[in-house]
């Protein structure tokens, strides 16, 4: 325990937690929730990175590192020991393979691993047994790409049934959908163009060639994907206009991200205290990873945070920084990937991996919900209350206690943290359920003292019209 | 509407209910209110708007658990009758008005008995109510926003001896009255305390010279 504290205290960063207050939302310092245990770069690893660039797992373990500025991907073991490197490939009729030309996605599915290659306009898959070049998907042909296209795969990930998804350059309709031989499904997840009203009447004053010389209204490129362990795709967008930097695309390509945190923000785009301040900038998402419980991280460039959210959108902490040289912060992010509970983060411009370990604090987050997921309310509710003994000011635990005591039937006590959590909705849930079985425990008492009622006023009222009569009788006489 | 304990004037209290013009009327016009009961109206509704406050259920009050600050809920309560009192005095007294202040205040005083009495019926009932119920919570609020308008509406009818078109008239120039009112105290104010600022200055410098 000692041990840990001297570790929090090392954090280089500060964490924080949005807050519902009288007078909006805020944010105050909460606990740090994942600490940097461990560096990798070229001392510890073996190989020399010059700008790492994605990293991703196959169904082993393993790790494969891109490197974009080489062309190479490294492989290394569970336990980051040196596998083998791959790079380039043999064209016909050359000895020397070509290099990759500046290569910045990659996956493994079933063996094969997908590099997204964009200056060479291709995918090159390699057989991750054989060390081979397996196949290529060339530019992809359809009536929906126009004819100027040039096919500059950037992100790539294949799920389950081996539908490919491609983030590219200059393709603004969303993700490119192929099939494992290179064919052109469709575009899914498309962003839609949003002109805010302001826009629109400012439109109409303004000539035709003005409106030319304006920013054009496209739809905003993604910037990264990922799957999570169930196949949704996980998609987010860099650029600052949009609303929905973070979304959960299923597999027609709806957005189908819940954004229902208990303070009632509605959002989930990381940081957002200021919002509405003219100098504001938004968080700006490079890659974001999610695992089995729904949990998500996105990784921001703007500030080196990565920012947790639960499957709700609850922001459950956030960590990291950037642009100071103690580990734990970044210089230029570019891909993120957890293995259990560890979070990798990639830097490019510091050419390192940075691996974080959760705190108490954080595992305890983790396993409070795991264990309500898993409909253990019981050890939820310690877990969540013990979190709320470290950090009063979360919210969510609160309303998750609360939960926890709804499900275990104690309406009075879920009432009372639903309360302290402001959590207006889910407190006149648990009150229905507890008037009802306050009105079936006291029925029999209600109903009596009812007719109680009705009999005392019917006495009181009749004695009180005799005494007036005959008071009204006496003055009467005494008139007289 | 006349109960045992209440005198014959005192019984007006509830008489303006149900018969707000006849009430005014005879109030003003045959003497029949007493001086001390719109002050006294006016304090329990100032009670009443605190209970409200402080006892309204969780869900359908937004200030509670936050502490009470007296001064901000006579801001929010005293405050606007005593502006709505002086600025339709002032119009009124223009237009041809036959109400004193002092029967303005009346009627203002006497059209909050029912806001008390569905304000407090809303705090007690609303403890039994879920979010889902909360359209009857509402329909009691504004049953007596609505009854405490048309009581405010007759009475100053009655008491300035208006048409409604009149009344109309003044109740808007009423507003406008009032906003000059804040305006002209707020530049007061600032005024005020540049003067003192001034002055305070000139001490500091004078103290300090010699």
């Amino acid at each position: 325990m000692a041990v840990m504290v001297g570790a929090v205290s090392a954090a280089p960063y500060k964490s924080y937690i949005y807050v519902k207050k009288n007078s909006g939302i805020t944010d105050v310092a909460a606990p740090t929730a994942y600490l940097p245990v461990k560096v990798y770069d070229e001392n510890n690893l073996g190989v020399k990175l010059s700008a790492p660039e994605d990293i991703c797992l196959d169904s082993e373990g393993n790790f494969y590192i891109l490197d974009s500025e080489t062309g190479y991907i490294h492989s290394f073991s569970p336990e980051w020991e040196k596998r083998y490197s791959l790079f380039g490939y043999l064209e016909s009729g050359n000895l020397n393979p070509t290099d990759l030309k500046k290569p910045q996605g990659i996956c493994v599915w079933n063996n094969v691993l997908y590099v997204a290659e964009t200056e060479g306009n291709q995918i090159v898959k390699y057989d991750i047994n054989t060390k081979e070049v397996i196949g290529f998907i060339k530019q992809p042909e359809s009536d929906l790409l126009g004819d100027g296209f040039e096919f500059r795969p950037k992100k790539i990930e294949v799920d389950s049934t081996g539908r490919i998804f491609v983030v590219a350059e200059n393709v603004n309709q969303g993700l490119m959908e192929l099939t494992q031989e290179g064919a052109f499904v469709g575009f899914i997840g498309s962003n839609s163009v949003v002109a805010s009203p302001f826009e629109v009447i400012f439109r109409y004053f303004l000539t035709e060639e003005q409106i030319e010389n304006r920013v054009a209204f496209v739809p905003v490129e993604y910037t990264n994907i990922s799957l999570d362990p169930s196949g949704f795709i996980y998609a987010v967008t860099a650029v600052s206009e949009v609303n929905t930097p973070i979304r959960k695309l299923n597999p027609s390509g709806v957005d189908i991200l819940v954004r229902n945190p208990v303070n009632g923000m509605e959002t989930v785009a990381g940081d957002i205290v200021g919002k509405n301040s003219l100098d504001f900038e938004p968080s700006s998402f490079v890659d974001i990873a999610a695992n089995d419980m729904g949990i998500y991280f996105a990784l921001d460039k703007k500030r080196g945070r990565i920012f947790a959210y639960d499957e709700d959108g609850n922001m459950l902490f956030e960590f990291g920084g950037n642009n100071t040289n103690q580990t734990g912060t970044f210089i230029l992010p570019s891909a993120i990937c957890i293995v259990e509970n560890r979070i990798y983060v990639l830097d490019r411009d510091r050419k390192c991996i940075v691996a974080f370990e959760p705190t108490e604090y954080g595992q305890k987050i983790m396993d409070a919900t795991r264990s309500y997921i898993e409909g253990n309310y019981e050890k939820s509710l310690v877990q969540w209350e013990e979190l709320l003994k470290k950090n009063c000011n979360f919210d969510l635990a609160y309303v998750k206690s609360g939960f926890c005591l709804y499900r275990m039937g104690e309406y009075k006590k879920a009432m009372q943290y639903f309360e302290l959590a402001n959590a207006r909705k889910y407190y006149s849930k648990a009150f229905v359920k507890y008037r009802k079985e306050w009105l079936s425990d006291n029925f029999t008492w209600l109903i009596l003292s009812l007719v109680a009622a009705i009999i005392l006023l019917v006495v009181v009222v009749s004695l009180v019209r005799r005494w007036a009569a005959r008071r009204k009788k006496f003055v009467f006489a005494a008139e007289r | 509407m006349r109960w045992l304990w209440m005198k014959e004037k005192e019984s007006y209290i509830l008489k303006v209910l149900v018969h707000p013009v006849d009430s005014f009327w005879e109030m003003k016009f045959q003497r029949k209110s007493k001086r001390w009961i719109p002050p006294l109206l006016v304090f329990i509704f100032f009670l009443v708007t605190i209970f409200e406050r402080q006892f309204r259920a969780f869900l359908f009050n937004d200030s509670y658990n936050s502490p009470l600050d007296l001064m901000y809920q006579i801001r929010i309560v005293i405050l606007p009758i005593v502006l709505f009192c002086v600025s339709n005095w002032a119009v009124t007294t223009l237009m041809d008005g036959k109400g004193t202040m002092q029967d303005i205040f009346m009627v203002v005083a006497y059209s909050l008995v029912p806001l008390i009495i569905f304000k407090v019926i809303g705090a007690l009932i609303s403890g039994a109510m879920s979010l889902n119920e909360d359209l009857y919570l509402y329909l009691i609020d504004g049953c007596g926003v609505l009854w405490f308008a048309i009581i405010l509406i007759s009475g100053i009818m009655t008491i300035h001896q208006y048409s409604f078109k009149k009344l109309a008239g003044t109740l808007l120039l009423t507003i406008a009255a009032a906003a000059i009112v804040i305006f002209v105290v707020l530049l007061f104010f600032n005024l005020f305390s540049e003067i003192i600022g001034f002055v305070y200055s000139i001490y500091r410098e004078l103290t300090l010279r010699i």
